[in-house]
């Protein structure tokens, strides 16, 4: 088989040759408007500014497009260096992106240039036309497509409902399953969540600024939830305590595993997984004995609930946060986590709904489509299949041979599926399982639209061709349809026209794919009533159930928080990315907590079998201080057996345990040791005390307003025999606010994009030689907090500090200071004696051990067109660090100087700062007024690290403040 | 020195003095000769293909990383830096002070020194991430007038070992000079004569020569003993000039320097032992010499205990918590820290047994502390270099550091170099210098009339 494949395309092996790099570029020049010979060079695509005459050679251009995860859009502008996509920015007008991006947002550029994607189509191992494909698959049915089913992602595409529509209309019997392993293979926890508060399925929406107490109920709303950007910046302007009296939310986190929300919160209530929906109902025992007012509370409701009241050592805490949620009438905010099961959602709205949070929680219909009764769920199309009562199946680009809970057999059922038909990215398990495979296309390759959360339509434009002839979801759908020729741009005009109507112009789809949505498409919101009856019963049930056994290990499956489900597993970016909170690279675990860990007499590395349910899979051992004691995380993803070479043999298979009634979480684990055996993980930060240094600082609300200079040791002149130098002109210089860095780490993947930063590999990170140019510390609290135990994230970076002990170490002048306060590495002048590594007390100085290019095929090849043309790309021997992309910095300069003006304050802004979710990092010159980097460096709680040594750094921190409950001690 | 001991046995004639002293160039060569020889070959070999691999491949099959940037390679550096102090310092220091006991060695720790200071100077250049630019640390004169950054030690020290590498090498020749003409009058076989007449640069022995010789030894001596001092002074520079924890400290040029000298002694003892006892040179190199370099040992030895001492007063007395951290937490219990433990007991317990003057004429005691200290020097640098930078200022960027094998190749590769020139240099000139002895043994008869 592999040699037919490479039959079909002779680079394949080597990445991509010359010859083939100038194809592709000469295609996409020929996409962004040059004149060209492929048809579609005549569409033309919309910039987001102004439109382009030409293509200028040197000079980035910006189009706004749509990632779609799951169903949920998120908008983006692409840079666009001579028709190559380079970086992705978030859209800020765009509701779910605010102009910040995620990590997976961030690493998809690279997705788009993975040498592993699939070239050709195939027919069972052969090599197939798309003419032939047509022709199978293009005709008519005589059984009114009773034998056809399709199975994709879940989507909110309105074009791909127009297209299911129009399968529907020629093959009626046709079903369709939506699915994804992050969403419930039984339904959508939330939806039937709120169908048992409301009587109908419906989605809620936050808005987290407007509240003054949140709770989070297994929420990870900071960085695991479809609108976390959105949520993150909404939470840091409720958060950010711009002055020692300022007013900050406060934020009450349930959870099992530590996730970046966790380490954000004030109060932090370890629970297992099977508790919370416990834990959830004693809030809400406790809200119903609150003073409210009449009628807050079903009075059916509040019966059912006095069973639930906590009971022990947690009443107390619990019973402060129902008082602390009641002194706060309407400015409340009580999130579930989608993975929950319903009555947990329940419980949220219930009590959203008698505190009166309508500011900052409200409803609307789903976002996602439905396909009526053309629509069945995975269960009940295995179902199908196992009966023989299917003879094609269109699995669009979803990976259900891997993601399929394994009580289902699906692989085996799919095999035995006479015309199966798989369109993805990348050869990968289901492909294996199909008889056809046609390549799909990545987002940057696609016409299409999405919705976003809260239902915004979103424009998806492609900034380049189709760089191995990929299908959209909706072309394949097309010719199932019966369309001959399908093309995605004729289809989006033609469901737009079609949907708009009179207002359907090209004009206005225009102004819509130049700003990459629609305005005003949000869902509106709708005002259910409770219907106590049914909340009431399950709030019953949930007291009647009997509490899992003490002592049976629990296990938590997680999607994870940089490959998700598995889908981005050949992105060497993600896979290479500190995880949040554990550090960890190029693997998963079995995450569990110190105390378990020293009951089941285990240790980091150790290798385990877990056995659930009859089934085992063997993984590595890591312990996560803060985690909940008796349960085990596994996060989903890994373990990965398709085409995909960076993936493959990565971690393990942590769905093999994962039933499809135990999609969330399970009880009955087992978990042997396997004597002698060890598998080293690559954990980037293996030490995360601060050992008494002022290095993280923190301190609670109340200890900053008693003491609002408590970092005034840290900071100001110190004394010194060296005159200092004077500064004039720009002065670049950056802000971080610790208190609101919830340590998601978009800045390190976007910083990572941006300056060209390579990938090194599990054997390397081991090593310690990982080059991130910006990393996220990771530690606990000192002082008051430290016994929670508190996490505090601190990115860290070069400090650009204006008496840089770097510099006067290096002896051949290859760093040095420019006059705008920058601490410059000088490439060509670099002979890599390291010496300024050594002296650098913030260690961030990367060093290239190797020619990383040669080292790691996924460094070169076809991964070389996603660099930043302005960025140098490092030879083996130079020392590294952050620049303060001061690429960024000399083409504003270039710009300023041009029109003949100095640089506006704001004009920079760096990679990191751009992908920051909650704007924690503030970047700007010293010589500019009214930044907010300046007004930030006003506050009594900035500080330098590592102050004493001297070394003035530009970076300064805010330090991280939190706002306990007084109540509970 | 300890009266009444002699540091020549017997009383040759200067005929028997020439036989002996000069024959072992040109007696044929043992077969342990051939055998160390050939041991010591592979090992230069292996030397070469790891610094082929090094210098095609890159830094990153060494076992540094971020942090421990500098590891194996600079400790090695360091190291045999140090052994390379004792030649000049018995050379040249002793002879400014007129220690008798110094003649018949010092040619010795002269040839040691050189080729130490050549396994010493590879390594900083290897080190380099491109090795192929190291003349940019040197301050030459270009077009582009970029010149080294004098501000670091780094083109001070590439400067003060090639000074010291230069000055080393003129002064061992100068000592050679009379020695190469007696070569040339007693070696067998023209071709042999024709070569040492030729190194010999004309040397007749006549007091006109002698006086011009003796001039211009004392005073390269003189020029010799402050490089003793500014060597290992500012390649502690290197480390006391940083605000690394663990590098930070003012004692540091004394305390390398002390350390150097303590470690070439070690050496010299570990080398002559051997030799003497292979070549029955019993009674040119005498228990009294022994004697005298293992009080030197001794006297070394307290002077680096004193500096460990000192350097952690001073840290404590600093209050600096990431320094006090380093010295009293990271190094007895961090990784590593069994080499911690070697160190002490290799530098601080092993050399007191030379307190027992049975001890210091035991050559098989003698022997085995000098390779103790040997060890435990290279312990300390390794301590101090490669611990140090595991633990420094943000607890985040801790980590461990592990030598490759290529790490370990480049070492023994160095040590195997490094006994490679002592072997030829045993086969070409004459290791004790035959015209020092006789003038000392005619010394002596005066003194004994």
């Amino acid at each position: 088989m592999d040699d037919e494949r490479q039959g079909s395309s002779a680079d394949e092996a080597e990445g991509v040759s010359r010859r083939d790099l100038l194809k592709l570029l000469g295609a996409s020049m020929a996409l962004a408007g040059v004149a060209g010979c492929n048809p579609k060079a005549t569409e033309g695509i919309l910039p987001y500014v102004e439109v382009p005459r030409d293509v200028t050679p040197g000079i980035r251009r910006f189009y706004a497009t749509s990632m779609d995860l799951d169903g949920f859009a998120t908008g983006l502008l692409v840079e666009s260096h001579e028709g190559r996509p380079t970086k992705i920015e978030g859209n800020p007008e765009h509701p779910a992106s605010l102009g910040a991006t995620g990590v997976i947002e961030q690493a998809s550029v690279l997705g788009l240039y993975d040498r592993e994607r699939a070239r050709g189509l195939r027919l069972r191992g052969g090599p197939a036309t798309w003419e032939a494909f047509l022709a199978r698959f293009g005709g008519e049915r005589r059984d009114r497509g009773a034998g056809l089913r399709f199975l994709l992602y879940p989507t909110s595409s309105p074009l791909l409902g127009d297209m299911i529509g129009r399968v529907l209309a020629r093959h009626p019997a046709a079903r369709f399953t939506f699915h994804s392993p992050t969403r419930g293979v039984r339904g959508d926890q939330a939806l039937d969540g709120a169908r048992l508060a409301f009587g109908e399925a419906l989605l809620p929406q936050r808005d987290f600024s407007q509240a003054r107490v949140i709770v989070s109920l297994d929420a990870d709303f900071l960085a695991g939830m479809p609108f976390s950007l959105r949520y993150s910046r909404q939470f840091a302007e409720a958060r950010r305590p711009a002055s020692p009296s300022a007013g900050m939310c406060r934020l009450y986190v349930v959870e099992s595993m530590m996730s970046p929300t966790g380490s954000m919160a004030d109060h932090r209530l370890r629970r297992r997984p099977s508790e919370i929906a416990a834990t959830a109902a004693s809030l809400a025992a406790a809200v119903a004995r609150l003073p409210l007012g009449p009628q807050a509370l079903p009075a059916e409701v509040a019966a059912a609930l006095g069973p639930a009241a906590a009971t022990g050592k947690d009443a107390a805490v619990i019973e402060a946060m129902a008082r602390d949620l009641g002194r706060h009438p309407g400015a409340g905010l009580v999130v579930a986590g989608d993975h929950q099961p319903p009555v947990v959602h329940a419980i949220a709205h219930l009590l959203n709904t008698a505190l009166r949070n309508d500011a900052a929680a409200w409803l609307t219909r789903p976002v996602l489509l439905r396909a009526g009764d053309a629509e069945q769920g995975l269960e009940a199309l295995t179902a199908e299949l196992r009966a023989g009562r299917v003879d094609t199946l269109v699995i669009l680009e979803a990976n259900p041979s891997y993601t399929a809970p394994p009580d289902l057999d699906f692989p085996r059922w799919l095999r035995a599926v006479p015309e199966s038909v798989y369109v993805g990215l990348h050869e990968n398990e289901t492909a294996g399982d199909c008889a056809w495979f046609v390549p799909g296309t990545h987002y940057l390759e696609a016409w299409g639209d999405a919705r976003a959360y809260d239902g915004t339509l979103s424009m998806v434009q492609p900034l380049i061709q189709p760089l191995f002839g990929g299908r959209t979801a909706a072309e394949i759908l097309a010719v199932l349809a019966g369309d001959p020729i399908p093309d995605a741009h004729r289809l989006l005009r033609e469901s737009w026209a079609r949907r708009q109507g009179a207002a359907g112009s090209d004009a206005a789809m225009d102004a819509a794919l130049k700003h990459g949505l629609v305005p005003g498409t949000a869902a509106p919101r709708v005002t259910p009533t409770l219907t106590p009856a049914p909340l009431a019963a399950a709030i019953a049930a949930l007291a009647a159930a009997p509490a899992a056994p003490e002592g049976a290990l629990e296990v938590a499956f997680a999607p994870d928080p940089r490959v998700y489900d598995g889908r981005f597993a050949n992105n060497p970016w993600l896979q290479e990315l500190p995880a949040p909170i554990t550090k960890l690279t190029w693997d998963n675990a079995a995450l569990l907590a110190p105390a378990t860990a020293r009951r089941l007499g285990l240790e980091n590395e150790d290798l385990v079998t877990l056995d659930l349910g009859g089934r085992d899979v063997e993984a590595p051992v890591l312990v996560v201080p803060g985690h909940a004691e008796g349960a085990v995380t596994l996060h989903l993803g890994y373990g990965r057996r398709g085409a995909e070479e960076i993936a493959a043999g990565v971690g393990f298979d942590a769905y093999r345990l994962r039933s499809a009634a135990g999609e969330a979480h399970a009880t009955g684990l087992t978990i042997r040791r396997i004597e002698g055996a060890r598998h080293p993980l690559a954990v980037t930060q293996p030490h995360r005390s601060q050992e008494g240094r002022p290095i993280a600082l923190s301190a609670t609300l109340d200890h900053y307003r008693a003491h609002p200079d408590f970092t005034a040791s840290q900071r100001g002149p110190l004394p010194s025999l060296l005159a200092l130098p004077v500064y004039k002109g720009e002065q670049w210089a950056m802000t971080i606010d610790l208190a609101i860095c919830t340590g998601c780490s978009s800045c390190v993947v976007a910083c990572q994009a941006e300056n060209n930063v390579l990938v090194v590999g599990k054997e390397e990170v081991l090593n310690k030689r990982e080059m991130h140019w910006l990393r996220i510390d990771t530690y606990e609290a000192e002082g008051e907090r430290a016994a929670a135990p508190a996490l505090v994230h601190q990115p860290m970076l070069c400090q650009h500090c204006e008496m840089a002990p770097c510099e006067y170490v290096c002896p051949v002048n290859a760093t040095v200071h420019s006059p705008d306060g920058l601490n410059e590495m000088v490439y060509n002048r670099c002979v890599g004696t390291r010496f300024c590594s050594n002296n650098c007390p913030y260690k961030v100085r990367r060093f290239n051990w190797y020619d990383w290019v040669e080292r790691r095929p996924d460094n070169g090849g076809i991964a070389m067109l996603q660099r930043n043309p302005e960025v140098t790309v490092r030879e083996r021997g130079v020392m590294e660090k952050c620049t303060f992309c001061v690429q960024r910095i000399r083409r504003a300069e270039i710009a300023a100087r041009v029109e003949g003006r100095p640089i506006r304050p704001g004009e920079v802004r760096t990679a990191c700062q751009e992908a920051c979710p909650t704007r924690a990092i503030q970047f700007g010159s010293l010589a500019h007024r009214g930044t907010e980097m300046l007004a930030w460096r006003e506050e009594p709680r900035v500080y330098s690290v590592l102050h004493e040594l001297g070394t003035r750094p530009r970076v300064q921190y805010l330090a991280r403040i939190d706002n306990p409950n007084p109540e509970i001690a | 020195m300890s009266a009444g001991q002699p540091y020549l046995l017997g009383h040759p004639t200067d005929a028997a003095l020439s036989d002996k002293l000069l024959g072992v160039v040109w007696r044929p060569r043992s077969r342990l000769w051939w055998g160390a020889f050939a041991l010591s070959g592979a090992g230069t070999i292996l030397l070469f293909v790891m610094i082929a691999r090094t210098l095609t491949t890159g830094i990153g099959l060494w076992g540094n990383n971020i942090p421990v940037a500098w590891a194996f390679g600079i400790v090695n550096f360091v190291w045999w830096i140090g052994i390379g102090h004792a030649g000049t310092f018995i050379s040249a220091v002793l002879l400014l002070f007129e220690q008798k006991w110094r003649t018949s060695i010092n040619r010795f720790a002269e040839a040691m020194t050189l080729f130490a200071v050549m396994q010493a100077a590879l390594y900083p250049i290897l080190h380099l991430g491109r090795a192929w630019f190291f003349y940019w640390l040197i301050p030459y004169p270009t077009r582009l007038e970029v010149w080294p950054q004098f501000k670091s030690p780094l083109p001070w020290d590439a400067a003060a070992i090639f000074t010291y590498f230069t000055v080393s090498l003129v002064f061992w020749y100068l000592g050679l000079i009379p020695d190469l003409a007696a070569l040339r009058d007693r070696a067998p076989g023209r071709t042999r004569r024709i070569v040492y007449g030729i190194f010999a640069l004309g040397w007749r022995g006549s007091a006109e020569q002698l006086r011009h010789y003796r001039i211009l030894y004392g005073l390269l001596a003189g020029l010799a003993t402050p490089l003793v001092l500014s060597v290992h002074s500012i390649v502690s520079s290197d480390f006391a000039g940083t605000m690394v924890p663990g590098w930070h400290a003012t004692i540091f040029p004394p305390f390398f320097v002390a350390g150097a000298i303590f470690s070439g002694f070690a050496m010299v003892l570990t080398l002559l032992i051997p030799v003497r006892r292979i070549y029955h040179l019993e009674d040119v190199v005498t228990e009294a010499h022994l004697n005298s370099m293992g009080k030197m040992l001794l006297v070394t030895a307290w002077i680096v205990i004193y500096s460990y001492i000192l350097e952690y007063w001073s840290v404590w007395y600093s209050g600096s918590e990431p320094e006090i951290y380093q010295y009293f937490v990271a190094r007895p219990a961090g990784p590593n820290a069994f080499v911690f433990w070697l160190q002490q007991a290799c530098n601080v317990v092993a050399p007191q047994l030379l307190w027992w003057r049975s001890v210091r004429t035991s050559t098989a005691a003698l022997w085995i502390i000098s390779i103790l200290v040997n060890i435990g020097m290279w312990a300390e640098r390794f301590v101090i270099i490669a611990m140090s930078l595991e633990r420094e200022y943000l607890p985040s960027s801790w980590y461990g550091y592990r030598a490759t094998f290529v790490d370990w190749g480049l070492f023994v590769g160095t040590i195997s170099f490094f006994l490679l020139l002592f072997l030829i240099f045993l086969r070409l000139v004459p290791f004790v210098p035959v015209a020092e002895v006789k003038e000392l043994n005619h010394e002596l008869a005066k003194e004994g009339h």
